[in-house]
This record gives C-alpha cells, structure tokens and sequence, in this order.
C-alpha cells in the first residue's frame, strides 16, 4: 500500500486473531488468508501461540509457510520473541541460556523470511516492576553478532507506561553503536499514545462489578483533558470521584489507568524526531468507535507524526480488545482489523 | 490466588472425550481430553499443578498420565519437561488408572491445572521464582457412552 509521499506499508500481527484460533474458527493458514483479506501485505506472528511445531521448525513447514505467503501475498515482518525466563518451578533459565534461547528465535525468524524479531525487556510494564530480567541490554549484547550475521533485526518494543526517550531504551542503541552492530531498534507500541481508557476497559470492569458512571466519568475526563490540549491531573477530578462512592473495583480501575496513561498520550513530537530510525510499529488497539476510529488513541495524528519524520516500514494492526470483550459474547476479530487496516490507510492517504 | 491469567471461552474439558482405555484386552482405567486455557501454548515443565477428581473423590497421584505429543509422563516428572511444548490448538489426553474403567453415564470429572507465566514476573514480588499463574482448572459432567 505504499504511495508517492511515504515509504510505510501495513501488516497484521496474528494475535490479533487469537479468539479464532484458540476456537479452531481459523488455523493458521485461515488467519494468514484474514490478514491478507484485511489489505495488509506483512504478517507478524508469534511461534507460541499458532506454529503447531514449535520449537522444532521442520523444513516441511517453512515449505508450507512460504507457499502460504505466496499464495496470500504477503510477507513475513516481525517474529514475536518472549522470554520465558521462569521455565522451571524452582530456576530460572540462566543469561547464557536465554541468549541460547534468544539465538533460536533468531535462527527461526531467518529460516522463516522475518526481518525483524520483537523483543521484550522486563521494565516494558514500567521501571521496577518487575523482579526479573528478561531481555536486557546484556543479553541483546550477545545476540547482536548473530543479528549481524544473519541479517535480523531487533525490534525493542516500547510500550506504555515507557516512553521512546526514556534512558532505559537508550542503553540498547548506544550498546549497538559501542559494538559497530545496528542491528537492534526501536519499536513503539502505539499504547504509549492512548489519551484515555478504551471503552473495551470500561465495559470489561464494569461487567466485572465496577460502577459504570464512575469509570465514564473518569474516561470523559480523560477525553476531555485531551481535547482541551492539557494533560490530565487525576488530582483534580478525585474529590468528585470520591463523592460518587467508588467501590475497591473502582479504585483499583482508575490507580491502574493513572500508571498506564498517566497525564495522557506521549509526546507526538518525540515520535517524529525518532521516526526514521524506529525499525517496527505496533498499532495497538481495543475498540474503534463508529466514526472508525480507535476510541482512545489519536490514530490520524500518530501516523502523521511517522509519515513526517519519515519512519520506513511496517505498522501491524495489533488488536487487543479481545480479551476484554469476549467476557460478553463473540468479538469479530476478523472484521476489527479490516476496520483498523481502512483507517491506517486513511490516515496514510491523508 | 491472586492475580491469574485465564481464558475460558470453550470447555477446558472436552465434552465426549470421556472414555475407558484398554490395555492387552482389559479396561486399564479412564481417559479424557484437555486444552489449556491461554492465548498462547507453554512448554511442560511450566506446569505446577496437575490434580483429578472424578466423582468428587480425588484421584491418587501415582495413577494419573499427562500425555501429550505422543508420550505419556507421570505427574512428578512434568516439572522436568522444558523441552515438550503444549500448543493451544492440541488436547493433552489425561488417563487415570482404574482397572475396570468408569461405568456409563455422567460422571463429574474435576481437573486442577495450574501454570506459570514464565516470561510475567508478579509484579513487586520479593519471593524468588514467582511469576503469574494461569489457571487452567476445571470441572464438568462428562458422558461416557
């Protein structure tokens, strides 16, 4: 899909479709053939969830997958890497370990035709959270030269509640410059840019128990801040949040949305400035709205930012709503990110 | 528990899977079929927790087979299996040793299954090796025809 003034071509990340495979609605090769159906010419997917032989890769398989990529045209884009540092109930996978683990996921993503592995880092839930390193700099360190001879790069996905600038990135890009190997990047995830709770949120805690006027309350308040172009202070909607008598339910609702969004989306400004080096896009999202758009994140200004700073590359369609919606009946993945391809589209064409 | 991932959007337990197994020509006890509630698949030895009722009365340990991939491991040696990996897409088949089977009809059949998330650390835990549970537990009348 790319045209004269940008150089950004759109994919679908498979665990978009989760809820069809897990049903046996779509196989693989059915979810390979939705993404393609959807306009999306890259495919992002992740061995855990739907390579039936994983983690032992036959050549008859990569037969099959190249067959499905000509036959859907499409095209690998982004390998999904986890670490699952806590293989065994008491030790954990030791560095040289993951590395070797990490080496596989490399080595797989090249038999596969992916240019790109995602990796996570343990502080992509916040800094101090989490009492395990997963892929640190350390690791990526040793996996660099193998990136290097291989030709794959790693995609380091930001997500909220991190920003692309925070110091916690910068150590992996200073690390790859250091070696003379650029073979790691950065990659955001488009969660950085919500301005408020998705209504997938909402309905999912208020399902749940929580109070439904409270938690519009506190979204509109949110939208409201956004669209005023001032950041959103909780402190100054709390007194009237607490006169409605919010439950545990509600409270623990909005402390966790104050840590993901806090004061509202991160800075566009930032995203153009880095926009030409960022290797891989997530965009994230949990509901559109029935104007098209996503309901919390300001899609049409995001990929302005990119197309501006001149980001090459693909944007996968990574649908999370889901697992906040199936609670209430069947959620039409299929038909979500076709809706969410149309607007990317839009918002490139503009 | 606590925080714990689960998905249960179909039967964890597969309805009609219910049935006796033989062994040289003599009912060696009862099988059934199980998915794992998760968006994603796990290797073995991620798995804390395997228990079966059937009928309410807990079934001992020693007589429980986890199978899957096209090998059978007891209970104690699941811990050590980081290499077999459970896609979500595929039923492990459970067998229970019971000379003589189940009898037909509905039986109640409870199964514990409790994995770790090994790649989601429990956010601010001090304990060592704690990491967010999925609990893919169940229990369903199953018809053994």
């Amino acid at each position: 899909m790319t045209t004269k003034n940008h150089d950004i071509k759109l994919g679908v990340s498979l665990y978009s479709y989760q809820d069809n495979y897990y049903f046996h609605k779509h196989d693989l090769e059915g979810c390979i053939a939705a993404a393609a159906g959807s306009g999306a010419t890259g495919i992002e997917a992740f061995a855990e969830m739907m390579m039936p032989e994983w983690p032992y890769i036959s050549d008859r398989f990569v037969d099959l997958w190249n067959g499905w990529m000509r036959r859907y045209g499409v095209e690998p884009v982004a390998f999904d890497h986890f670490s699952d540092r806590g293989m065994w109930k008491n030790k954990e996978l030791s560095d040289e370990e993951l590395v070797e683990r990490g080496k596989l996921y490399i080595r797989m993503a090249k038999k596969l035709g992916f240019p790109v592995v995602r990796v996570l880092h343990h502080e992509h839930i916040g800094r101090g959270i989490s009492p395990y390193r997963l892929t640190d700099v350390k690791i990526v360190e040793q996996l660099l030269p193998l990136c290097a001879e291989l030709d794959i790069m790693l995609a380091l996905e930001c997500h909220a509640p991190t920003t692309l600038h925070d110091p916690v990135h910068q150590q992996y890009l200073d690390m790859a410059e250091r070696m003379g190997m650029p073979y790691v990047g950065l990659m955001p995830d488009f969660s950085m840019y919500e301005y408020c709770v998705s209504t997938a949120d909402v309905g999912l805690a208020v399902r749940q128990g929580a109070t439904r006027e409270i938690l519009e309350f506190y979204r509109n308040s949110q939208r409201e801040a956004y669209f005023r172009g001032e950041p959103f202070i909780y402190e100054e909607i709390a007194d009237q949040v607490e006169k409605m008598n919010p439950s545990d339910l509600d409270r623990n609702f909005i402390g966790r949305q104050n840590h993901m969004v806090g004061t509202g989306p991160e800075s566009l400004e930032i995203l153009e400035q880095y926009a030409s080096k960022l290797v891989y896009c997530h965009g994230k999202f949990y509901d559109l709205d029935q104007d098209g758009q996503v309901d919390n994140i300001d899609y049409p200004k995001v990929i302005q930012a990119l197309k501006k700073g001149g980001y090459k590359g693909y944007i996968s369609s990574e649908f999370e709503g889901n697992r906040r919606m199936n609670d209430a009946g069947w959620v039409d993945e299929i038909e979500y990110v076709r809706r969410h391809q149309e607007l990317m589209r839009k918002c490139l064409a503009d | 528990m606590g925080l714990q991932m689960r998905i249960v959007l179909r039967d964890i337990l597969r309805k009609k899977s219910l049935k006796n197994y033989y062994l040289r020509g003599q009912v060696e006890g009862f099988q059934f079929e199980v998915f794992l509630a998760n968006y994603r698949g796990h290797f073995l030895s991620t798995m804390e927790q395997l228990a079966v009722s059937i009928d309410d009365q807990p079934v001992p340990k020693k007589d429980i087979l986890f199978c899957l991939n096209g090998k059978e491991f007891i209970v104690d040696d699941l811990k050590n299996q980081s290499n077999e990996f459970w896609n979500i897409a595929v039923p492990a088949t459970i067998k229970v040793r019971k000379p003589g089977g189940l009898e037909k009809g509905t039986h109640k059949v409870g199964l514990t299954l409790v994995l770790r998330n090994p790649y989601l650390p429990k956010p601010g835990s001090s304990e060592p090796h704690s990491y967010i549970p999925i609990n893919s537990s169940d229990e369903q009348f199953l018809e053994l025809g």
